[in-house]
């Protein structure tokens, strides 16, 4: 059957369950279910099978609409929900999935009404929280109010209810409500979702230098309230040959990780993750020359690949075999003179070794590069202290001062060269801030502290 | 303005279709209200992305145009910039490609022998006259060095990034002229996405499919944004550092300049893609702080960052002050954030932007009043950055752009079709230009899309009603960037910022355009020039676009 250019599949599957006509309804199929990756096509075809077994069994139906829905085939999940709720309509559970994959797949009219549905047959809480948000987005703050009231009236310990009415108070300028609302939530339970809608709250009431202001992540929290719904349909979600390869090694079983990601390797899109995997199953299992190896492979596939030449002087450098390390970072190097990070991690090696010189050099042409990496900074401040150029050493750290968080170990270097230099007050400043931050190495922050002592007693006998 | 003929015809099509499906025409419904006409304007331009095998993440990302008024002859000329193939040579790809309108909004390439025809692998530009010579001059930015081009007249451009000293060497992206210490002259502000070389590439999996592009989450390598301050003769010193721009940076996509407080000194919107959004409040040309937490607009009103890419801003609910519009990723909504003053709020759901932006991968966008009726419209440039998780034949990352009709509130409406056309077509869109490129009054749009046919959408909308335009220019001749126009219209007061950088990688036509519906007049014009001169004009009649320059008002102490 030729497929009609821009026609996604789900029209197909619609065709297909239409055609059974007063027949035993069958699964919806995806004609190109080769273009669907291998565990997701094994998936559903194990399903539908059972479907095809057992036309009426509602358990069957349910397993397939699962596993369409929880591996993004949302339109053929949308399909087998019809069909599982001809077999059973009083299934708020169904209904339930019915509206989430409905809202997925843009149906939003029909969505909200399926939740409707639902929430006829059960009051179940995570029905509300949806129903109530989809309100929300749409504009219809006393419809959303509604719901949310509903919920926290039949269900006043799930934090949904709640949260979804200091959504509706912080939309309609009421930011005080709304953190009375969150806090009904956080005295049942410390969850992250609420706590960042807390410091929305507070930011709107003029609250900004409040502690709870700060509440915010550059990674989306949604809320991680209890949905056994949705976690039963999670559970259909097909397993990659990678993450299962992770899983085993996880669960100390290397060898069939190994045969896992061999498969994977053999060829294909995700050949370079798979030898990526490899070598640290490997290296993590002692096996250095078989994490080489798989290295090398990404290398023969992408001669380019930074992150490989740089994890190949890893493993050298380990091995406590430093010269190979850094003659393989040189080659790299070679390859892309103008990557920072190969310059940088050079500088590491070098000044690990104790070849300060060569240390600078290398760190000062990462920064050349890229001069807002803070620890190659404080490494060059680090690097030039040992060689006795505290004036470069403290020209550098200084200007880690204007960083939001300078490292502990900035203001320890700064602190010696400040020491060196004779100016002690500046260097008491600067150990005493590191001293406050913590995270720095006892013996160094002892010996300076001591060196200090000795040179304040000494300028105060003067 | 009469239909023409063609756009009658699809128009018709499109209307029995719809009556056919059982649908009832709403008052929201125009026939349509663009007609696409690159190809029979001359303007044929298409964005290579280089995309062969492997998926390079800047190919999903480019696209930037701008539309400006290269030799002075009062109409629109446009800039396109190219990518083409990251792993070829740099003199070995496509360049940047320069039309000149003709007067009648028909295009002549013109790019041979321009010395506009930049090679880097190219993502936005910038338009400002940053020597002071009368002429308006491009900043390209690309995956690598950047490139300043100085208009030499005559549709002449010379490379002066040596001598500018403007070569940032970051992936670049959108980028801004303003005058952030209100010194007289063009300073440049520069967002950077991420750290990123060819030889850092990674390749990710999509959903169903094998290869697919990865999220800058993947790399998590942000890269700060550099502010050039201009020296007063096209010559720029980086004070990123100095100014205190390198105490926090994200993801940078967009940005846009408006005086959020209204103290007379230029902020700076950054918005960024996964990560905190920046506000850099400026204090008096000496430094900037990051304000985007404590003013709330960082994150969305649950306290989560957003993938923002394009970003503009507009005095919708007549307050006197700018509110901001942030477009993100699919499945998740815009961000409309109200200016409360010394705050913002997040008020998408309450402006009904919730719900139809979120099914889209928002890249550029414009508020302009298209139809004349005093409200601002909405125009998005969408696209994906990933597979979607179904199959479909053609362009995988296409989708349909947006069109929403503003209204009193402000309150936006979907507009059927959907992307205002008569024929709704997908592509892969990035960049959004506006402005008037037929010289009719209204607004036109230049979109950019990624492998395939840039559109030149011509305004069609039928019985506008009156509108107004408004050049504010410096006595050197240069537009007045940053310069606020104040006004009535009728109840209504109006508040405006001369500004050509909002939308993605994109710079607009920089020039004030009012809707005004019935009304004859824009009354009580006053204009704050950059520095706090105020001027005033009286009363300007509709219908014709007016120049004010510095100095011929009546000056207001």
């Amino acid at each position: 059957m030729r497929i009609p250019s821009a026609v996604p599949w789900p029209g197909i599957g619609l065709v297909l369950v239409v055609g059974c006509g007063a027949g035993a309804p069958q699964p919806p199929l995806p004609d190109r279910l080769d273009q669907v990756s291998e565990p997701v096509a094994e998936l559903v075809q194990e399903a539908a099978e059972a479907v095809r077994t057992a036309p009426g069994d509602a358990q069957a139906w349910a397993r397939l609409a699962q596993v369409y829905e929880a591996n993004l085939l949302t339109s053929y999940a949308e399909t087998c929900y019809r069909e599982l709720l001809a077999l059973e309509p009083e299934s708020a559970q169904w209904w339930h999935r019915l509206a989430v994959v409905q809202a997925a797949t843009g149906a939003h009219r029909e969505a909200l009404q399926s939740m409707r549905r639902s929430l006829d047959l059960l009051a179940y809480p995570p029905s509300y929280w949806k129903l109530g948000t989809w309100l929300l987005e749409d504009g219809e703050l006393e419809a959303a109010r509604a719901v949310f009231e509903e919920a926290t009236r039949k269900s006043p310990r799930y934090p949904g209810g709640w949260a979804g009415l200091a959504r509706v108070h912080l939309q309609s300028d009421r930011p005080e409500e709304a953190i009375r609302a969150i806090q009904t939530v956080l005295r049942s339970q410390p969850d992250p979702y609420a706590r960042q809608l807390l410091g929305a709250a507070y930011r709107q009431s003029g609250r900004t230098e409040a502690p709870e202001a700060q509440a915010a992540w550059d990674t989306s929290r949604e809320p991680s309230w209890p949905d056994p719904w949705q976690a039963q349909c999670q559970s259909h979600v097909a397993e990659s040959p990678l993450r299962r390869a992770r899983r085993l090694q996880a669960a100390g079983r290397p060898e069939e990780a190994v045969e896992v990601l061999e498969a994977v390797a053999a060829g294909g899109p995700d050949a370079v993750r798979a030898l990526s995997i490899l070598a640290d199953v490997h290296y993590k299992e002692g096996d250095t020359a078989r994490a080489l190896a798989a290295f090398e492979r990404i290398l023969e596939l992408e001669p380019r690949n930074t992150w490989t030449w740089i994890n190949i002087s890893r493993i050298h450098q380990n091995a406590g075999d430093l010269p190979r390390a850094i003659e393989t970072l040189d080659r790299a190097i070679r390859l892309h003179p103008d990557y920072g990070t190969l310059h940088a991690t050079k500088g590491q090696l070098l000044f690990a070794t104790g070849q300060y010189e060569a240390a600078a050099q290398s760190l000062h042409s990462a920064l050349d590069r890229d001069d807002r990496n803070v620890e190659t900074r404080t490494l060059l401040g680090q690097s030039l202290n040992a060689l006795g150029r505290w004036e470069e050493a403290r020209g550098v750290l200084l200007a880690l001062l204007d960083e939001t968080y300078p490292p502990p170990q900035a203001l320890l270097a700064l602190a010696q060269a400040h020491l060196q230099l004779g100016e002690l007050e500046q260097a008491q400043t600067h150990l005493q801030r590191a001293a406050s931050l913590g995270r720095v190495d006892a013996q160094s922050m002892d010996d300076l502290r001591r060196e200090l002592e000795e040179a304040l007693a000494v300028a105060g006998s003067r | 303005m009469k239909l023409r003929p063609r756009a009658l015809v699809l128009a018709l099509v499109l209307f029995t279709q719809g009556c056919s499906r059982g649908r009832e025409a709403t008052a929201s419904d125009h026939l349509s209200w663009f007609e696409d006409e690159a190809q029979e304007r001359g303007l044929s331009f298409q964005l290579h992305s280089g995309h062969q095998e492997r998926f390079h993440f800047p190919e999903i990302m480019c696209g930037g145009g701008a539309l400006f008024d290269m030799d002075s002859d009062g109409d629109l000329d446009a800039y396109l910039v190219q990518a083409d193939d990251l792993t070829r040579a740099q003199d070995q790809r496509r360049g940047n490609q320069l039309f000149e309108n003709s007067g009648q909004g028909e295009f002549r390439d013109i790019s041979p022998g321009s010395g506009a025809q930049d090679k880097g692998y190219g993502m936005g530009v910038a338009v400002g006259d940053c020597d002071q010579d009368g002429d308006p001059d491009l900043y390209v930015t690309n995956v690598g060095e950047n490139t300043l081009l100085a208009n030499q007249g005559q549709g002449q451009f010379l490379d002066r990034s040596d001598h500018s000293r403007t070569k940032d060497a970051s992936w670049s992206v959108s980028t801004a002229f303003f005058d952030f210490d209100l010194d007289g002259d063009l300073d440049l502000f520069v967002t950077n996405y991420i750290y990123w070389t060819l030889a850092d590439d990674m390749v990710c999996q999509g959903p169903l499919h094998g290869f697919d592009y990865c999220s800058p989450k993947t790399y998590n390598a942000p890269a700060p944004d550099t502010l050039y301050r201009n020296e007063g003769d096209g010559v720029f010193e980086d004070v990123s550092r100095q100014v205190g721009l390198r105490t926090a940076f994200g993801n940078g996509l967009g940005v846009v300049v408006a005086d959020f407080d209204l103290d007379g000194w230029p902020d700076v919107f950054v918005a960024n893609d996964g990560t905190m959004n920046q506000l850099w409040m400026n204090q008096k040309g000496a430094a900037f702080e990051d304000e985007a937490m404590a003013r709330g607009v960082a994150v969305d009103d649950d306290g989560r960052a957003k993938a923002g890419m394009g970003v503009c801003v507009c005095d919708l609910d007549d307050d006197g002050d700018e509110e901001l519009l942030v477009v993100n990723l699919e499945g998740e909504s815009d961000s409309y954030y109200r200016n409360d003053g010394d705050h913002f709020s997040d008020r998408t759901p309450v402006v009904k932007l919730a719900r139809p932006s979120r099914g889209f991968t928002r890249f550029g966008v414009g508020l302009h009043d298209f139809d004349h009726d005093g409200y601002m419209d909405l125009y998005q440039a969408n696209g994906r950055v990933v597979h979607p998780p179904k199959i479909v034949e053609a362009d995988p990352f296409a989708e349909v752009n947006l069109l929403l009709r503003g209204g009193p509130g402000p309150r936006f409406e979907a507009v059927r079709p959907r992307d205002g056309t008569a024929l709704p077509r997908a592509a892969t869109s990035r960049a959004a230009v506006f402005g008037d490129v037929d010289g009719d009054g209204a607004i036109d749009i230049l979109v950019v899309n990624r492998d395939s046919p840039s559109e030149l959408l011509i305004n069609t909308v039928p019985r506008r009603g009156n509108s107004i335009r408004l050049r504010l220019q410096e006595e050197v001749g240069r537009a007045s960037l940053g310069a606020i126009l104040r006004g009535r219209a009728g109840e209504r007061a109006i508040m405006r910022t001369l500004r050509s950088a909002y939308s993605y990688c994109a710079a607009s036509e920089a020039v004030i355009h009012l809707g005004l519906g019935e009304r004859t007049t824009l009354d009580e014009v006053e204009i704050e020039w950059p520095g706090g001169d105020l001027e005033t004009f009286g009363s300007l009649k509709a219908g014709t676009t007016h120049v004010l320059v510095r100095g011929s008002g009546q000056r207001q102490e």
